[in-house]
């Protein structure tokens, strides 16, 4: 990286941090802290939202996801705005009349302590393992990319969003996740641009590139349960994800409680539920004219230059040699083929397009045999090397392709978002520690000070906690899918627990506190054997299907065991 | 403790279920562009 970009990271970072400690600068009461002072308008609380949603691995993961496996992804967000009307009609309503700090107060109040401590427990270690991978999850990347130290990058990235969570509380999450936004947006949007300027052929073409070669397939009607997106699994699983997490998770909830009022903070929830796609699109659409750019340019036939480095300087660099060559080989027949396909396109020439078509993919799976032979050679040559590399498409790009400046810019991006959703988390983690059991179960009557005091304490040992798994994490398959996976195993539970308390009013705490246990025990269970062989009691189940299987069996047991007591006390 | 009676009002339109409305025409026209994008260009 040149100077320049250099400044442009430093110095966007450094100003963000610095602009939240300054707008929240003087002394804070517990209100002040937690909600922020109740002063968000709409829009402040929409995007803090959005910027708390996405994370690095959202701007890092998903253009690879798009480069690798199309915009299938996009299914996943399906359900959000129907997420976002239930709960604008439901929660907020009864979170602004009962004035908590937490989601997890209005527990108490409609069942009991237990009951509270309980989901308040889950969310804590749920959200707490995912900061950690928040952090962990572009750090390592990063380090990869710039050469830096990982446990470095690490701390720096914990070390930023700690000085300004700590001091400013939630107010100072809100304010510099604005800032946050319009980087990542605004450096997304441009990079964007620039792949699209780049490309040789017009526009309208790159989409049929793209599309013929299966990266726009946006939307699939077939219901497949083992299928990780589909239209139903995005509407039905990820609907029950997404009420669970903004509903329910405190990291989300924490961001619109601080609204002026019920009117802002519906409206907040709102923008998002209307934003989200189109997002989400932009950042596909980006890997997919990544994708085009890379029929023009030959890519690299492994993206982790580090790991290539150190094949081309070891023993077995004579035979990356030749498989490189190979895939450049590949590349040239592909793309003199995709002008004949362009060609016959415009001639609307059916039939030879779909001749072409079967080429082009018989030439992507040659490819793919290359790189996975590419990637025994890296195992050989570094056995604990992380062979999955489409986490590294976006950058290496960037990287490679554009000007100076932007590079820092797109660095920056990328940092942006790292600190957006791990100041939420810190800042919801610091919060649900000191209200729900701190001030609830150790020292229930101290000064507000005190408990400001507390919450900047534990808010400080979450961020310290955060950095030291992210140094000792090791990397999963895939970044974005171990926090949704993580995510999914414990959201059912709180999930079915609220929508008891909201919708079964028969059903009292012991009930509903004992089928919370039994459901999570059985949702942990489920995926421990979900893909193992296990004869004709094998099963595979994709994930995003814990989340309504666990906030059922919560329902129809919690159901169950009251009925079942109902009818003991009766006998007796 | 009772919600204020500003509130109780969306901005731009006459009530909440309008605005939910909304919402949800957002939501379905998103999918009727997304299903059309995919089916002009694969």
């Amino acid at each position: 990286m040149s100077y320049i970009d250099w400044i442009i990271l430093f110095g966007t970072l450094l100003s963000i941090v610095a602009y939240g400690v300054y707008k929240t600068r003087g002394k804070q009461d517990m209100e002040g802290y937690l909600t922020g002072g109740k002063t968000m308008n709409w829009w402040t609380i929409g995007l803090s939202i959005m910027a708390t949603q996405a994370s690095a691995i959202t701007f890092l993961s998903t253009p690879g996801q798009a480069y690798e496996d199309g915009m299938q992804f996009l299914q996943f967000y399906l359900g959000l705005p129907i997420a976002m009307i239930i709960l604008s009609v439901t929660f907020i309503p009864i979170f602004y009349r009962l004035k908590v700090y937490t989601a997890y107060e209005f527990l108490e109040n409609r069942f009991d302590l237990k009951t509270r401590t309980l989901t308040a427990l889950l969310f804590l270690i749920q959200r707490g393992l995912a900061a950690g991978i928040t952090i962990y999850a572009p750090s390592i990347i990063l380090s990869t990319i710039l050469g830096w130290n990982l446990t470095f990058t690490n701390v720096l990235i914990g070390l930023l969003v700690i000085i300004y969570t700590v001091s400013g509380g939630t107010k100072a999450v809100s304010v510099t996740q604005k800032q946050q936004m319009a980087v990542m947006m605004g450096g997304m949007i441009l990079a964007g641009f620039l792949v699209i300027q780049y490309l040789p052929i017009g526009f309208g073409e790159a989409l049929h590139v793209a599309g013929k070669m299966g990266k726009l397939d946006t939307i699939d009607f077939n219901f497949n349960i083992s299928d990780r997106y589909n239209f139903w699994s995005g509407i039905t699983g990820a609907l029950f994800l997404f009420l669970s997490y903004f509903g329910t998770d405190q990291s989300q909830v924490q961001r619109y409680l601080g609204g002026k009022s019920l009117t802002e903070s519906r409206l907040g929830l709102l923008m998002n539920g209307l934003l989200k796609i189109p997002m989400q699109f932009i950042i596909l659409f980006i890997g997919a004219m990544v994708f085009v750019f890379y029929q023009y340019y030959q890519p690299p036939v492994f993206f982790n230059k580090v790991q290539t480095e150190k094949l081309i300087e070891s023993d077995l660099a004579p035979e990356y040699t030749r498989l490189e060559s190979a895939y450049g080989e590949v590349f040239e027949a592909k793309k003199a083929d995709i002008q004949v396909m362009i060609a016959a396109i415009k001639a609307e020439d059916e039939v030879k397009v779909n001749q072409i078509k079967e080429k082009l993919q018989s030439y992507q799976a040659s490819q793919e045999q290359i790189r996975d032979e590419v990637k025994e050679l890296v195992l050989q040559n570094d056995p604990n090397a992380e062979t999955r590399d489409t986490d590294y498409v976006f950058m290496r790009f960037v990287m490679d392709h554009l000007p100076k400046g932007l590079i820092g810019l797109l660095f920056a991006v990328i940092f942006s978002a790292a600190m957006s959703s791990s100041a939420s988390e810190l800042n919801a983690l610091g919060s649900t520690t000191t209200v729900d059991l701190y001030r609830r179960s150790i020292k229930k009557t101290a000064s507000d000070g005190h408990y400001v005091k507390s919450s900047k304490w534990f808010t400080f040992l979450w961020g310290s906690f955060a950095i030291l798994f992210a140094t000792y994490a090791s990397l999963f398959e895939n970044l974005i899918q171990a926090v949704n996976l993580l995510g999914s195993l414990f959201y059912g539970a709180i999930l079915g627990i609220f929508l008891v308390a909201f919708y079964m009013k028969w059903i009292g705490g012991r009930a509903v506190f004992i089928a919370a246990l039994i459901s999570e025990a059985l949702i942990l269970m489920l995926h421990w054997f979900n893909g193992e062989d296990l004869g004709k009691y094998s099963y595979n189940i994709g994930f995003l299907w814990y989340n309504a299987i666990g906030c059922i069996l919560v329902m129809l047991i919690a159901a169950l065991i009251q009925s079942v007591s109902k009818a003991h006390i009766l006998k007796q | 403790m009772e919600i204020e009676d500003k509130d109780l009002k969306p901005p731009f339109v006459k009530t909440w279920k309008q605005m939910y409305l909304l919402v949800l025409i957002g939501f379905i026209l998103s999918i009727v562009l997304l299903y059309w994008f995919k089916v002009s260009y694969s």
